[in-house]
């Protein structure tokens, strides 16, 4: 004799992956959430860096002018004052700010052309895989109301 | 969930091939290819295409981070 489950198997798979599909949808919106979350963190961490290198900047370019300013003095008495330290310390300071700059920008470029793909597949989740489920829900109740049975999920 | 999301979000679209793959073993009529056509095979194709641009876009910010760290 024939099981009735095996005579229904597509029903029951049916079910199974209609709650497969609302899991998925679930941990995608998750997926989702991290990944946005991530470019907030880079970008908080970029601007971060570059405030400190602003002001790491701006202490050295006073270091600098003060160097020049004593060095001005030091001439006069005859003396001599080496700033190159001191330049080299803010040419330092301008590179990492142009660089950390530089990754700003590539960051920004990179989420923008993500939103593109983000953004449909956001829609994937809110509206079409919803609509998949209900669409699934509807086959399985024709089928089950054309056999006369309702058959419990596995 | 271990990965970067992008990892994650790739483990679960395979495992959501998977389950599409045993529903077929079992559900295998015209509503079913009608399915796989208009409901699976958009699914699964913009599901990867999220993937890819997530993927990327988390190298790009990892290498930011490494690229500027003094």
């Amino acid at each position: 004799m024939t099981d009735v489950t095996d005579i229904h198997a597509d029903i029951a798979a049916l079910k199974e992956f209609t709650g497969a599909l609302a899991r998925y949808r679930h941990a995608q919106r998750e997926v989702v959430e991290r990944g946005d979350y991530q470019i907030a963190a880079t970008r908080a961490s970029l601007e971060e860096k570059a405030s400190q290198w602003r002001s790491l900047l701006a202490q050295r370019e006073a270091d600098l002018a003060a160097c020049h300013r004593a060095a001005a003095m030091d001439a006069e008495a005859g003396g001599h004052t080496d700033c190159s330290a001191q330049a080299a310390a803010v040419r330092e300071a301008q590179q990492r700010l142009e660089t950390i700059r530089r990754w700003q920008q590539q960051v920004e470029d990179g989420a923008s052309a993500f939103l593109g793909p983000a953004s449909r597949f956001r829609n994937l989740l809110e509206v079409d895989v919803p609509r998949t489920e209900n669409h699934l829900l509807a086959v399985i109740s024709g089928l089950e109301a054309a056999r006369g049975v309702q058959v419990a999920q596995s | 969930m271990a990965g970067g999301p992008h990892e994650d979000g790739e483990r679960l679209l395979r495992e959501i091939g998977f389950a599409w793959s045993k529903t077929q073993q079992h559900w295998h009529d015209d509503m079913a290819s009608h399915f796989g056509r208009s409901h699976w095979t958009p699914l699964a194709d913009e599901s990867r295409a999220y993937l890819r641009a997530l993927g990327e876009c988390m190298e790009l910010l990892s290498t930011a981070e490494r690229e500027t760290e003094y």
